[in-house]
């Protein structure tokens, strides 16, 4: 566990970022969201509802509880033929001017073809939708998945590096489809703020996402001989980057990652957890089967980001955004595994 | 003693054993059964007596011989002590009985007596005599069966000290079968001699530490490495060290940074850049990675330079360690200018190094290159040693090394846009190529002897 000192070190680098908070001269917004039950969705809601200088326009199959009274929610199924139609009709009675679009799967799913349907085609009905209302902002969630994990990668990731990741894998395959669509969107409306976030891999004491199992499991599947370098961002990071692209308007795409790197292995002894290195030749056939069996986690294409190195370079979100992470790869790592600490012992759920 | 009022008041519990039995002969008998009993006393029953020491052995494991033989012995012993100690107990229980029932036999005496009151008074003395004799006697049983219980105790702890001498290791034993004890020994084992912490490129000085000795050996007593010019590298601030290549192994690459690590004045970390192909294979990335090389791509060179660290590039690339035995000492295509436009964009001055002495620790006599492609290898060499004698073949052979460090050149005097100047760029390439190569020829020159120097 850390000391004293060093919880008190990640404030040092947030005392020379520009003040976040200092938004209040600027006008509000009508922000229309999707996606609004995941984590990130969720928490930047309750965050803006809170601060109540937007109207807020929630979008999503079920009404979550934490709506506020001003909060006006639509039902939108992103997955239907019709969700453009429904969706352009919102946006044009609410005359939204911001859209966040954070409908994203977290974790692998067996129905594929739905993700396909919700990730890449829902996108694509935003994109329409948003074109006709003239709407003024797009954000899109995105991730650092997106590069791919390759021997050849540079041990920095910047935005501009292609989107290598393994089309094979079909929530990597979604989310590349849903950039390519948001670069030529951009292209095309030129006028438009598209701000597409990538954030390295979420992690914290309360966010329930892949890594948070894959670090559940009690024997880590590892690839024998390959301990890839991996970064983590903050929860509260994360969602301050969201925060920071709805006040700022910076079209284009940011890496949004916390500071330093881990080797894979580090974390799983961090963790106290046990790894069992499989041959990587064994190890793609065994997973996929699993994952056919019911049994797995994920196909075997995330065997490719625990082989490989995929980290993302943070510098354009520090300098363009302002996104200064507050906490280090290795603190997120240990907030995440004291909470899981008190949960071992039910002092927390 | 002896006024009968307060031997009427019932005075023997309070006076205890001064109180006067009566002459009886049925209350001697029975202060004398209880020992008579006892040591005859029956040992404790089947069932009770092996479920403790069953216990302790029969935790799911089948006994070797010689534990078999351990646990007869620790069952005997733990038979013994258990009889002694349910013996020992029974003692003193009886013990007490008898106390109460001598107690009681007592107070019976008393009421004859009382009885007998009337009788005169000389007979009254000649009872509390009695009395008092009966009282000795029982003392003298009591306490004859204290000694007893005394001198055995010692006995039994003795005994007791030897059956737990047995004990540990039978319960080190049965560590060994619980599956905690090998997931902490795979979990301790897994991460050996790795830090906690990394640089951004994934550089664990713990783990660099850990293997220095292996490369120290090396440098001092195989290849008895003599660097000159180490402090032509300045003490800080960027730093792009350029050397030939050679010698199937990056061998020469470690060297270097020892060198500059153990005599450079500022002890510097060299951060070798490292060929694609080493990270497509399982271990080889993860080493190069954590003793500080990095992948040779301008976005990584140029973050480490701008890092002001020191880079060493081997821009011959793969040709230099693959070449022919009979090839040696000439180098190879210094690839296609990389490194002139990475000293260009990021103002790092070169410093030129030549190595000899390498060429000879993996002489290359043939390559099946065929074999190399289905292993996933750029070559599969052929030299004396190996493959013939096996993993024994990896063993380098003890040449004698030389390392010359050159005076840095700075290229700050190209303008900036000389970058997009590709001829430019490869003729500083080839003025750099043909410095080293003359260093490389002073060097051999100088050396009289392969393998002494």
């Amino acid at each position: 566990m850390p000391t004293k000192s060093k919880k008190t070190a990640p404030k040092t680098p947030k005392a020379k970022a520009p003040d976040p908070p200092a938004f209040t001269q600027q006008k509000s917004r009508v922000i229309a969201m999707t996606g609004i039950r995941s984590f990130i969705g969720s928490n930047l809601l309750q965050r803006l509802q809170q601060e109540g200088r937007h109207q807020i326009v929630a979008l999503d199959l079920e009404k979550p509880e934490f709506l506020k009274p001003r909060t006006r929610f639509y039902k939108l199924d992103l997955t239907s033929t019709t969700a453009d139609v429904t969706l352009s009709e919102i946006l044009e009675q609410e005359k939204c001017d911001t859209f966040i679009h954070l409908a994203f799967l977290s974790r692998p799913t067996h129905k594929s073809s739905y993700a396909h349907e919700l990730e890449s085609v829902g996108t694509m009905y935003i994109f329409h939708a948003c074109a006709k209302n003239k709407v003024k902002k797009l954000i899109i969630s995105s991730t650092t998945m997106v590069y791919g994990a390759l021997p050849i990668n540079p041990n920095f990731l910047v935005e501009e590096s292609p989107l290598r990741g393994n089309r094979n894998f079909h929530p990597i395959r979604d989310r590349i489809e849903v950039e390519e669509q948001a670069q030529s969107f951009q292209k095309k409306h030129p006028e438009m703020v598209v701000t597409v976030l990538r954030p390295c891999t979420i992690l914290g004491p309360t966010i329930r996402n892949f890594i948070t199992t894959y670090l559940g499991l009690p024997v880590i599947t590892t690839l024998l001989g390959y301990d890839p370098l991996m970064q983590l961002v903050h929860e509260e990071d994360a969602l301050d980057a969201y925060r920071l692209a709805v006040e700022r308007d910076c079209p284009g795409v940011f890496n949004i990652v916390g500071r330093g790197v881990l080797p894979l292995s580090t974390i799983i002894k961090l963790s106290g957890k046990i790894k069992a290195p499989i041959l990587h030749a064994v190890a793609y056939p065994l997973i996929d089967g699993l994952w056919l069996a019911q049994v797995g986690i994920a196909p075997s294409g995330y065997l490719d980001y625990i082989r490989y190195l995929w980290v993302a370079d943070g510098t354009k979100a520090r300098k363009e955004l302002g996104f200064f992470p507050k906490y280090s790869t290795k603190e997120t790592l240990e907030t995440f595994l004291g909470i899981q600490r008190l949960r071992a012992i039910h002092l927390v759920e | 003693m002896g006024n009968p009022n307060i031997l009427g008041n019932d005075p023997l519990k309070k006076s205890g054993p001064e109180g006067k039995p009566v002459q009886s002969p049925g209350l001697r008998l029975k202060l004398l059964n209880p020992l008579a009993e006892t040591e005859e006393a029956p040992g404790p029953r089947e069932g009770h007596r092996s479920r403790e020491t069953d216990d302790l052995l029969d935790n799911g494991f089948v006994p070797s011989p010689r534990l078999k033989k351990s646990r007869k012995r620790l069952r005997k012993a733990a038979v013994r002590i258990q009889n002694l100690d349910e013996a020992l107990g029974k003692r003193v229980r009886l013990i007490e009985d008898r106390i109460e029932d001598s107690f009681e036999n007592l107070e019976k005496g008393m009421e004859e007596i009382l009885h007998r009151l009337n009788v005169p008074a000389p007979e009254l003395g000649n009872l509390e005599e009695n009395l008092k004799k009966a009282v000795e006697n029982y003392e003298q049983k009591f306490e004859s069966v204290i000694g007893k219980i005394e001198t055995s105790l010692p006995r039994a702890q003795e005994r007791k000290a030897v059956i737990t001498k047995i004990k540990t290791p039978i319960e080190k034993g049965q560590k060994l079968l619980r599956p905690s004890f090998y997931r902490d020994l795979w979990r301790k084992f897994s991460m050996l001699g790795t830090g906690d912490e990394v640089d951004e490129f994934g550089l664990d000085t713990v783990f660099e530490d850990r293997i220095k000795p292996v490369f120290d050996f090396l440098y001092d007593k195989w290849w008895r490495v003599e660097a000159e010019g180490i402090a032509n590298i300045p003490d800080s601030g960027r730093v792009l060290l350029v050397a030939n290549h050679s010698g199937t192994l990056p061998f020469d690459g470690a060297m270097i940074k020892l060198a500059v690590r153990n005599y450079h004045p500022t002890r510097r970390e060299v951060r070798p850049l490292v060929e694609n192909f080493a990270y497509y294979f399982p271990f080889i990335g993860n080493f190069m990675a954590k003793t500080g090389s990095v992948r040779a791509c301008q976005e990584n060179a140029v973050r480490l330079l701008e890092k002001d660290e020191v880079v060493i590039v081997f821009p011959e690339g793969i040709k230099g360690p693959t070449k022919y035995y009979k090839e040696r000492y000439r180098l190879q295509r210094f690839g296609r200018g990389g490194f002139v436009r990475l000293a260009l964009k990021t103002h790092s001055p070169i410093v030129p190094i030549a190595v000899v002495g390498s060429e000879e620790i993996y002489p290359i006599i043939a390559r099946l290159d065929f074999i190399g492609k289905i292993l996933g290898f750029p070559i599969f060499p052929i030299t004396p040693t190996f493959p013939w004698l096996g993993p024994l073949g990896l063993v380098p052979l003890p040449s004698k090394w030389h390392i010359r460090f050159g005076t840095p050149i700075r290229l700050d005097e190209n303008p900036p846009e000389s970058i997009d100047d590709q001829i430019l760029i490869n003729h500083i390439s080839e003025k750099i190529r043909a410095q080293i190569q003359d260093m490389v020829y002073e060097l051999l020159k100088k050396r009289k002897s392969t393998w002494r120097g």
